[in-house]
C-alpha cells in the first residue's frame, strides 16, 4: 500500500520532465504534504508521534520514491534515518522530531567527514561554527559531528548559503552553514557518523538499487526502440550482455535486501557500485538524448555519483574490509 | 622513437597553460556553466592569443589537452571555433577554401559540422536530410540533431542525401557547405545537457534552403567518405580532450590527497586509486600521441585512432569518478563535480565508445596491424 502512496505522491506533487523537482527544489508544501501522508514519521518513535513502522516497509517506500524522485526519498531517509537516531535520545529532540515528522520543521545536516573543512568554537552554553558542506529541507536546526567527534543538535542562529547547483539531489537544499552563538546540546559521540556509515545501510541500499533498477528499466525500454544500422540497439550483443548483467545483479540485490541474513555492508557496497554502473550505461545508450535532462537520465548518474560520494568512499570501504576479516584491516 | 616535444612546443604547452589559468577564471567557469552560454569572449581571446591556430596541429592538440585539464567546457568552447574545417581544407574547392577558411582564419567566423539526425545518432548512412538539385542550386530539407555550435556558427558543413539510399545506405551521400543566414534555416539551442555547458548544442531545421552548386564539397555521392575521413581527424582531437579532462581531474585528486596528510596519502588503498589514474592518462596520452603522429605526418591510421579516442574517453570517465570517491562529499559544488559533468560527454561525441570498439575489430579483422 504505502508503496503504491508512493507512486500516487509523486503524480500529484512532482512536476513531470525536466528532472521533476531540480528546479523548484522539495517546498515547505511538499514536506507537509508528505508528512501528511505518514511519510516522514513512519520509523520515528511513538514518543515523537511516530509510526514505529519496522524496516520492511520503510525499504519500500524508499526504494519506490527513489525511482521516481530520488531526492524525496533522500529527505525521508534524513528524517527516518538521521534526526530518529539523533533526536530521539532526549526530550528536546523528540519534540524537535516530533514537529520534523509532521513536516513543521526543517533541518539540515553536516554529512560526516574526516575531511571536511569545519571549524568549531564552543563553550558550555553557545557555539560558532562554520561547515563546508550540509544538505536537508530546512534550517530550524542542525545536527553536526563536532572536530572531537561529539554529535550536536544546534538548535537556533543558523546562517544557510545555499549551492545554485550542486551535483546531484537537487531538490534538497545543500551549502554552507554557519552558527552563531548558537544554543546546541551535545547528543554524545560517534552518533553522527554511526548513522551515516553502518546505521542506514539497508535504507541507503534501497535507494541506491531503486535508482539502478529506474536506469535498467529505462535503458531496456530504450534500447526496444531506438535503431541503429537499423536495427534496435537491444539486438546488439554487446548492449544486450551489459543490460543483462546488471539486471541479474539487480535482482539478486533486490532479494538480498528482502532477506535480513545478507549483510547490510555487502548489500550497501554493490548496491551503490550498481546505481553508478546502471546509470553511466544508461546516460550511454541513451546517446545525445541521455545527456540531456528532459530525458531524465542524466539525473540518475548525477545522483548515483553522490550517493557513492557521501556513503561508498574509500573510508566506508573500511567498514566492509571490517566485516570481512572480522577486525580493523586495510589501514596501511 | 621520439617521446619528447620540442622546445617550441614545450613552450606552447607553457603559453596554453598560463592562458588557461589566466583567463579562465573560477567566476567564468561557474558562469558559463550554470547559465549555458557560450563564451565568446575567451574564443576572441584564445584567438588573438595564437593559441588557436591551424598552422601547427601540434600546437592545436597541446592547447586542447591543456585547457581541457584547467576547465573543459571553457577549454572546448574556446578550441572549437574551426569544428569541420578538415573536410574543406581536404576536399573543398579553392573558391570555398577562400571563401569561407578566411573568415575563420582571421578569428571572424565560426563554424561547425552538422551530420547527426533525430533518427541517426551514430548511424551516419542513416541520413535522410535531402538536398535536390534544381537548375544550379541544392534545395535543402531535414534536420539535424545535437549539433556544436549550430546556434552561433556562420555556415555548416552539412552532410545530406542527394540521391536514394540503395543499394548500399552510404551511397547517395554529398557534402554542402550551408550558410547559417540562409532562409529557412533555423537553429533551436538545445538546453539542460549534463556537462560541457559553456559549448552550444542544437537542434537545426533546413526548410527548402537554397544552397548555390558551388558550395558542393568535393564530388557527389562521396560524402560518407568525406566524413569517415573528417572523423578519423577529429577524433585525435577529441581524445586529447579526454587526456586533458582526466588529467585536470587527476590534478585536483592529487591535491586533494596531499592536502589530507600522511593519514589519507599514506594509505596504501588511496595510493593505488591514484596510480591507476595516472597510468591511465599515461597510456591514453601516449596512444593519442602514436595516433596523432600517423595523421600529422599524413598516414592516419583509423585503428590507432579510435583506439586513443575509446581509451582517452573512457580514462576522463573512469579519472573524474574515482576523482570524486577520494574527494568525498566535500566536492559535491566543486571544480571537480564540472569535470565529472563534462567527462561523460567523451564517450559519446564523434562516435561513442561502442562505435569505436567497432572500426577497431573490424580493422583488426580485414588483417590490419595496430
Amino acid at each position: 500500500m504505502l508503496k503504491g502512496s508512493a507512486k500516487e505522491f509523486v503524480a500529484k506533487y512532482v512536476p513531470q520532465g525536466e528532472n521533476g523537482l531540480e528546479k523548484s527544489g522539495i517546498t515547505k508544501d511538499l514536506t507537509k504534504a508528505l508528512a501528511e501522508l505518514g511519510f516522514l514519521n513512519m520509523c520515528l518513535p511513538a514518543e515523537a508521534g511516530g509510526a514505529a513502522l519496522d524496516e520492511e516497509p520503510y525499504l519500500a517506500v524508499l526504494g519506490e520514491f527513489s525511482k521516481y524522485e530520488p531526492s524525496i526519498a533522500m529527505e525521508i531517509l534524513l528524517v527516518n534515518s538521521v534526526a530518529a537516531s539523533i533526536l530521539s535520545k532526549f526530550e528536546d529532540g523528540l519534540q524537535a522530531l516530533a514537529k520534523t515528522g509532521a513536516g513543521e520543521l526543517g533541518f539540515i545536516v553536516s554529512p560526516p567527514s574526516p575531511y571536511a573543512r569545519n571549524s568549531f568554537h564552543s563553550d558550555h552554553v553557545s557555539l560558532d561554527a562554520e561547515l563546508s558542506v550540509v544538505l536537508g529541507n530546512g534550517t530550524d536546526y542542525m545536527i553536526v559531528s563536532d572536530l572531537d567527534g561529539r554529535t550536536l543538535y544546534v538548535k537556533d542562529e543558523i546562517r544557510f548559503k545555499r549551492f545554485p547547483r550542486p551535483l546531484g539531489f537537487r531538490a534538497l537544499q545543500w551549502g554552507k552553514a554557519e552558527a552563531k552563538k548558537s544554543q546546541y546540546e551535545s547528543v554524545g559521540k560517534g552518533m553522527l557518523e554511526e548513522a551515516f556509515s553502518s546505521g542506514m545501510s539497508r535504507a541507503v541500499s534501497s535507494i541506491a538499487l531503486g535508482i539502478a533498477e529506474t536506469a535498467i528499466d529505462k535503458t531496456i525500454e530504450y534500447t526496444k526502440v531506438r535503431k541503429v544500422f537499423n536495427t534496435p540497439l537491444k539486438d546488439f550483443g554487446p548492449v544486450a550482455g551489459a543490460i543483462s548483467r546488471m539486471k541479474v545483479e539487480a535482482e539478486l540485490l533486490r532479494s538480498g535486501l528482502a532477506a535480513q541474513s545478507v549483510d547490510a555492508e555487502i548489500l550497501r557496497h554493490k548496491a551503490l557500485d550498481l546505481a553508478l554502473d546502471a546509470s553511466r550505461t544508461a546516460v550511454q545508450y541513451h546517446g545525445g538524448y541521455g545527456y540531456f535532462e528532459a530525458f531524465g537520465i542524466e539525473k540518475l548518474y548525477r545522483d548515483s555519483m553522490v550517493m557513492k560520494m557521501m556513503f561508498g568512499g574509500v573510508d566506508q570501504d573500511l567498514l566492509l574490509y571490517r566485516k570481512t576479516f572480522r577486525s580493523d584491516s586495510g589501514i596501511i | 622513437m621520439d617521446f619528447k616535444f620540442s622546445k617550441e612546443h614545450e613552450e606552447f604547452r607553457e603559453k596554453a597553460r598560463n592562458f588557461g589559468k589566466k583567463e579562465f577564471t573560477n567566476d567564468r567557469k561557474v558562469h558559463f556553466d550554470s547559465e549555458e552560454k557560450y563564451p565568446e569572449e575567451l574564443r576572441k581571446l584564445a584567438y588573438e592569443s595564437g593559441l588557436v591556430t591551424y598552422s601547427d596541429p601540434w600546437k592545436v592538440l597541446i592547447a586542447i589537452e591543456e585547457l581541457c585539464a584547467i576547465d573543459p567546457g571553457l577549454g572546448i568552447a574556446s578550441t572549437i571555433p574551426y569544428f569541420g574545417a578538415e573536410v574543406l581544407l581536404l576536399f573543398g574547392s579553392d573558391l570555398l577554401k577562400e571563401k569561407y577558411l578566411g573568415r575563420i582564419n582571421e578569428g571572424k567566423a565560426i563554424m561547425g559540422l552538422a551530420v547527426t539526425e533525430p533518427s541517426g545518432g551514430s548511424d551516419v548512412a542513416g541520413c535522410r536530410t535531402k538536398a535536390e538539385r534544381k537548375g544550379n542550386k541544392y534545395v535543402v530539407n531535414g534536420s539535424k540533431m545535437f549539433i556544436s555550435n549550430g546556434n552561433i556558427a556562420d555556415f555548416l558543413i552539412t552532410l545530406v542525401r542527394t540521391s536514394d539510399a540503395d543499394p548500399k545506405r552510404h551511397h547517395g551521400l554529398s557534402v554542402l557547405v550551408i550558410d547559417t543566414s540562409s532562409p529557412g534555416f533555423k537553429a533551436t539551442k538545445l538546453t539542460g545537457k549534463l556537462g560541457v555547458r559553456a559549448t552550444t548544442t542544437s537542434e537545426i531545421v533546413f526548410e527548402n534552403v537554397e544552397v548555390p552548386e558551388e558550395n558542393l564539397v568535393g564530388e557527389v555521392g562521396k560524402g560518407f567518405y568525406y566524413i569517415m575521413t573528417f572523423f578519423n581527424i577529429s577524433r585525435v582531437f577529441v581524445a586529447a580532450q579526454g587526456v586533458g579532462v582526466a588529467q585536470g581531474a587527476f590534478n585536483r585528486a592529487l591535491e586533494i590527497a596531499k592536502s589530507r596528510g600522511e593519514k589519507f596519502s599514506g594509505r596504501e588503498d588511496v595510493q593505488f586509486i591514484l596510480a591507476e589514474m595516472a597510468t591511465k592518462i599515461k597510456a591514453a596520452r601516449t596512444l593519442t600521441l602514436e595516433a596523432a603522429s600517423y595523421l600529422f605526418n599524413f598516414e592516419p591510421n583509423p585503428t590507432v585512432t579510435s583506439m586513443a579516442k575509446q581509451l582517452a574517453g573512457e580514462t576522463a570517465v573512469y579519472v573524474a569518478e574515482k576523482a570524486l570517491e577520494l574527494a568525498g562529499i566535500e566536492a559535491v559544488n566543486s571544480d571537480l563535480e564540472r569535470i565529472f559533468r563534462d567527462a561523460k560527454i567523451l564517450e559519446i561525441w564523434e562516435g561513442t565508445s561502442e562505435i569505436e570498439k567497432l572500426v577497431i575489430s573490424r580493422n583488426l579483422l580485414k588483417g590490419e596491424a595496430f
